[in-house]
């Protein structure tokens, strides 16, 4: 939920409103990138009578760059059907959901996949694959495990897909963080002080609807080859996600159904976590999810001159006085979300794609994945992590609040020495504090809290 | 290469009125049988442009006194709307395309429907 509720427009809308984007070298498939896109933000587990859907009527895409150009070259593109077998009843479910065909299971959705090219030609390459169900309870969906295994689907062209409720994988201190940017663990230090105290992970027990795609390294790269050299550009891909609504919608009188017509009109993107969430100004986050990457020019100077690096020392005062004093504009930030970082600044790594500046998360896909993984990316010396690509378990907010701080503003200019307190900021929630668990293998995300059980507390 | 759009993008045809709007229909709230006369007026321009959604003449759409009055080749509902009535200009959507046809007159006889 990096970018959950990020603008004015799209928190009006949760079932268009993507909330993170990962793209990484599958662990177990080293030959294979995982793509997921979720939408629906804080989805509540106890979510009945009507339990969370996609949109029937928007069009949800992944899209990837592969020749550094800031536009898409090969673009995934998803729409859902929902279907009520019984419209005669108020349930979801007559009795105990033990399959996805399962004669009990009232309220379904099913989804297509469509592969468009860089030259507009498509193919769907999926159709009528069934969503799981939402996981509701030891009553109504036991086993609830292997009915979303189930949901895990081999196309004929290779690509493996999953689209359905999963526990929500990123975490932060929501409640703190939007409070002035109080970091509990040093809220004794904020201008308004209250004592230090342990992070609380505010998306516990939520969870999201995920879309995800695992795709053969081949079918990504421009050049149809595997990659793996890492210096060569080839290996590099920018990847983000969109939703889109139709032009208009015509609300229907009666019992005649509503219906949209018209071009398809984007109404949400992410890239990058946290860049429409806390870069782009409130009177333009609007704005910025109708843009594709390549317009993002247009925001460079809130990445080089970010609001937040200014307001962290005045909100802990005498904790970041190099940062108080750095003017200059962030051209350390300016690499990590919108060019990339070219070889030769980090040993052994760079996804650099060249001088357009557009926010894409950029997967170097010659790295394979880190068999001792760090939370903290590149930060903390794993070249796997975020900012090559993002994993469901990178610590987002930690890495991207240490950068704002300063902490990697040396990369450009050696004669900056960063605050101590930089190295160290956090928000001081880690996966530890969420309710279930990440997975080992496709989608890797978790499965969804239970309605039921009420995990949010516990 | 160039890069096609993949979303379908507006496309705007411009075609003068042929015949302006005659003083009867300038004054007062048009009636149906004065307003779908008023259509007629537009209707060789609106046909190129509805033409373009594929195989559907605006003769069929407007159809109130062709032979083919009532029956359409349309598949889906179709959208018109005047955004901004100064441009004169007229937006259809239809499945996922939408087409701009430039005909002040026309915007303008049919803006009178509503004053």
């Amino acid at each position: 939920m990096s970018s959950h509720r990020e603008a004015p427009e799209i928190s009006k809308d949760p079932v268009a409103d993507n909330t993170d984007v990962y793209a990484f070298v599958s662990p177990d498939k080293p030959d294979t990138v995982t793509l997921i896109a979720n939408f629906i933000p804080l989805e509540e587990p106890a979510g009945g009578p009507n339990f969370f859907e996609f949109g029937d009527d928007v069009l949800y895409e992944i899209h990837i760059d592969n020749d550094a150009d800031a536009h898409a070259d090969i673009t995934y593109q998803f729409q859902f059907k929902s279907e009520l077998r019984n419209p005669d009843t108020f349930l979801y479910n007559t009795g105990q959901i033990l399959s996805l065909d399962s004669p009990n299971w009232n309220a379904r959705q099913f989804y297509s996949v469509t592969r468009v090219n860089e030259d507009g030609r498509s193919a769907k390459i999926g159709d009528n694959i069934p969503c799981p169900p939402c996981r509701i309870g030891p009553r109504s969906t036991p086993n609830y495990p292997t009915l979303a295994e189930a949901a895990v689907h081999t196309l004929h062209s290779g690509e493996v897909v999953f689209a359905g409720q999963r526990a929500e994988g990123f975490y932060v201190d929501l409640g703190a963080v939007f409070d002035l940017a109080d970091l509990r663990p040093f809220q004794n230090l904020h201008l308004i002080p209250t004592p230090a105290a342990p992070g609380v992970n505010g998306t516990k027990g939520f969870n999201v609807h995920t879309i995800a795609i695992q795709i053969p390294k081949t079918t990504l790269t421009a050049n149809s080859k595997n990659p793996t050299n890492v210096n060569d550009s080839r290996s590099v891909i920018g990847v983000w996600a969109t939703a889109s609504r139709q032009r208009a919608i015509v609300f229907g009188a009666g019992e005649s159904p509503n219906w949209s017509t018209g071009p398809w009109v984007q109404v949400s993107r992410l890239g990058n976590p946290l860049f429409n969430e806390v870069i782009v100004p409130l009177g333009k986050k609007d704005f910025w999810n109708t843009l594709t990457p390549s317009h993002d020019s247009e925001f460079l100077q809130y990445v080089q001159h970010p609001e937040l690096a200014k307001l962290i020392p005045i909100l802990y005062p005498g904790v970041f006085p190099h940062l108080a004093g750095l003017t200059a504009a962030r051209a350390d930030l300016v690499a990590i979300l919108l060019t990339g970082l070219p070889s030769g600044i980090i040993s052994g790594f760079q996804n650099y794609t060249g001088t357009s500046y557009a926010d894409m998360l950029r997967l170097n896909m010659a790295i394979a994945p880190s068999s001792n993984p760090n939370i903290n990316g590149i930060l903390g010396g794993d070249l796997a992590g975020f900012p090559n690509g993002r994993r469901v378990f990178d610590d987002t907010v930690t890495i991207e609040l240490r950068a704002v701080a300063g902490v990697t503003f040396p990369l450009v200019d050696h004669s900056y020495t960063p605050d101590a307190a930089a190295s160290v900021v956090t928000d001081g929630v880690t996966p530890a504090d969420l309710s279930i668990p990440y997975l080992d293998v496709f989608p890797y995300l978790g499965v969804p809290n239970e309605g039921y059980a009420h995990t949010h507390d516990s | 290469m160039a890069k096609k759009s993949r979303l379908t993008t507006a496309q705007t045809v411009s075609t003068p009125s042929p015949v302006a709007a005659t003083p009867a229909e300038s004054t007062g709230v048009l009636s149906r049988r004065k307003l779908v006369t008023g259509a007629t007026i537009g209707a060789a321009a609106l046909a190129v442009a509805v033409g373009a959604f594929g195989g559907v003449s605006g003769a069929e759409v407007f159809g109130a006194k062709s032979a083919a009055a009532g029956k359409t080749n349309l598949t889906a509902p179709l959208m018109v709307y005047i955004l901004d009535a100064p441009t004169g200009d007229l937006r259809f959507l239809y499945n996922a395309k939408e087409l701009v046809i430039h005909d002040p007159a026309l915007v303008a006889q049919l803006a009178k429907v509503v004053q």
